[in-house]
């Protein structure tokens, strides 16, 4: 009985550490593989990173303005493959869809009015499954052209 | 060897049961959402929604094209940063002033930019925000002040940062308090300019198309609607929503065009924006009051 309780609480704690080691291995890949991507935009400046498994959607909200040029970029770790990135507007109408378009981890744009658009990002399941479901981090950055 | 094996079994067994754990330092909106792009409607949870908000910087960058003109009796004085000593107070301001250095930079306002970074320094070190997040800023803003795209990126950088080192430290809180507090500050300048006498159609435009930012803007916040002083504001936004809820705002089907040398896509549509005088006045009485709580 002793025993079986140090191996749970020997493990809990061997993940409780592996998970911040997720999020500390999150900011340093939004840090140093994600930011890069925005250049020559700006970055607005609001972290949206998350750990995702396979299967997860994550959204973004914002408002675009008028006559801005913008640029979204999504970065993700490679354990979770490539995930799926689609725009949005209020109405679901799809605007953009990245697997028919470049191979390009961002989309450059610009609207003639402003609207709030809606980034969706799924992260793609498996085929066939696994026993083990693959988690990473999953970045979303917004960027504008200060012109 | 044996004792191997039980550990590793125990942690595959618990890592199993905790697949779709939630990450804790955020926090979570789970909610059901249809696409409606493929020919078969279905239901999908997703997991997680980010709330983003136009940077003081790029608003401060809208009003200008709509022609807001330079007036530093607008802002808030960087003075009375001394004079901020609570978590609300020094996240507000600290928002409040990203959004004043932001318009100072924009109509190249040297001296004042350096009052304002100062002011912002001494809050983000207050509020317990690293020195090597804001410190190194502070050394390359003085070697640039002349240069106002490398007054943009040094700023951009500061917020960014912040930003990043709030959320990671479970203080997404304070985080989403210094963004309300930016776009505060920008509302209000542009509707202090708005109410000047002249042709103002552009920057009264640029002010109703808030209505979106301000829909998000609770939406953040309400991820934290249980913290004490984020929950005071949010009443005060709602306030400030039935407000734009006045605004009528019609668009048209986007069409979307992309220019693959380029590489730029347009989305293309037509907006009719329709805000009365009296609702302008609402907003603005609404959003003076909430600023004037705030510093």
């Amino acid at each position: 009985m002793r025993k079986i309780v140090f191996y749970t609480i020997m493990s809990a704690a061997l993940l409780i550490g592996s998970s911040f080691q997720s999020q500390a291995q999150c900011k340093k890949f939004t840090k140093q593989t994600c930011l890069p991507t925005l250049s020559p935009y700006t970055y607005n400046g609001q972290l949206n990173s998350a750990i995702l498994s396979e299967g997860d959607i994550a959204e973004l909200l914002l408002t675009f303005h008028k006559g801005e040029k913008y640029r979204i970029s999504v970065c993700n770790q490679e354990m979770i493959g490539d995930v799926e990135f689609k725009v949005f507007d209020t109405k679901k109408n799809l605007i953009f869809d990245k697997a028919k378009s470049t191979d390009q981890s961002y989309w450059d744009f610009i609207s003639n009015s402003t609207q709030q658009l809606i980034i969706q990002i799924t992260v793609p399941e498996e085929k066939p499954k696994n026993e083990i479901i693959k988690s990473g981090c999953v970045t979303i950055l917004v960027g504008f052209l200060d012109e | 060897m044996r004792h191997l094996l039980i550990l590793s079994s125990i942690v595959l067994l618990i890592s199993a049961c905790n697949t779709k754990t939630i990450d804790s330092t955020l926090d979570d909106d789970i909610v059901i959402s249809k696409d409606t792009m493929s020919d078969t409607v279905h239901q999908k949870v997703v997991k997680k929604i980010f709330y983003n908000i136009p940077s003081p910087i790029e608003i401060s960058s809208m009003l200008k094209r709509a022609g807001v003109n330079y007036n530093a009796e607008y802002l808030n004085s960087f003075k009375k940063a001394n004079d901020y000593t609570t978590v609300e107070e020094m996240s507000t301001n600290l928002g409040v002033y990203g959004a004043d250095l932001s318009y100072n930079r924009l109509y190249d306002q040297i001296q004042e930019s350096v009052n304002y970074f100062s002011a912002i320094k001494k809050l983000s070190d207050n509020l317990g925000i690293p020195q090597d997040q804001s410190g190194s800023a502070a050394e390359r803003l003085e070697s640039n002040l002349e240069n106002r795209d490398s007054l943009l990126n040094i700023i951009s950088q500061t917020y960014s940062n912040a930003d990043q080192y709030l959320k990671q430290n479970d203080k997404g809180n304070i985080a989403s308090l210094i963004i309300m507090g930016g776009w505060v500050e920008a509302l209000y300048i542009g509707t202090q300019i708005a109410s000047l006498p002249g042709d103002n159609q552009s920057i009264l435009e640029s002010i109703a198309e808030q209505k979106f930012s301000l829909d998000n803007l609770i939406g953040l916040l309400s991820n934290y609607k249980d913290d004490e002083i984020v929950s005071i504001y949010i009443p005060k936004l709602n306030l400030l929503k039935t407000a734009f809820d006045k605004v009528k705002i019609t668009q048209t089907q986007n069409n979307v065009t992309t220019d693959t040398v380029k590489g730029l896509t347009t989305i293309n549509n037509k907006t009719d924006i329709v805000i009365s005088t009296e609702t302008f006045v609402e907003i603005s009485t609404i959003i003076s009051e909430i600023r004037n709580d705030i510093i």
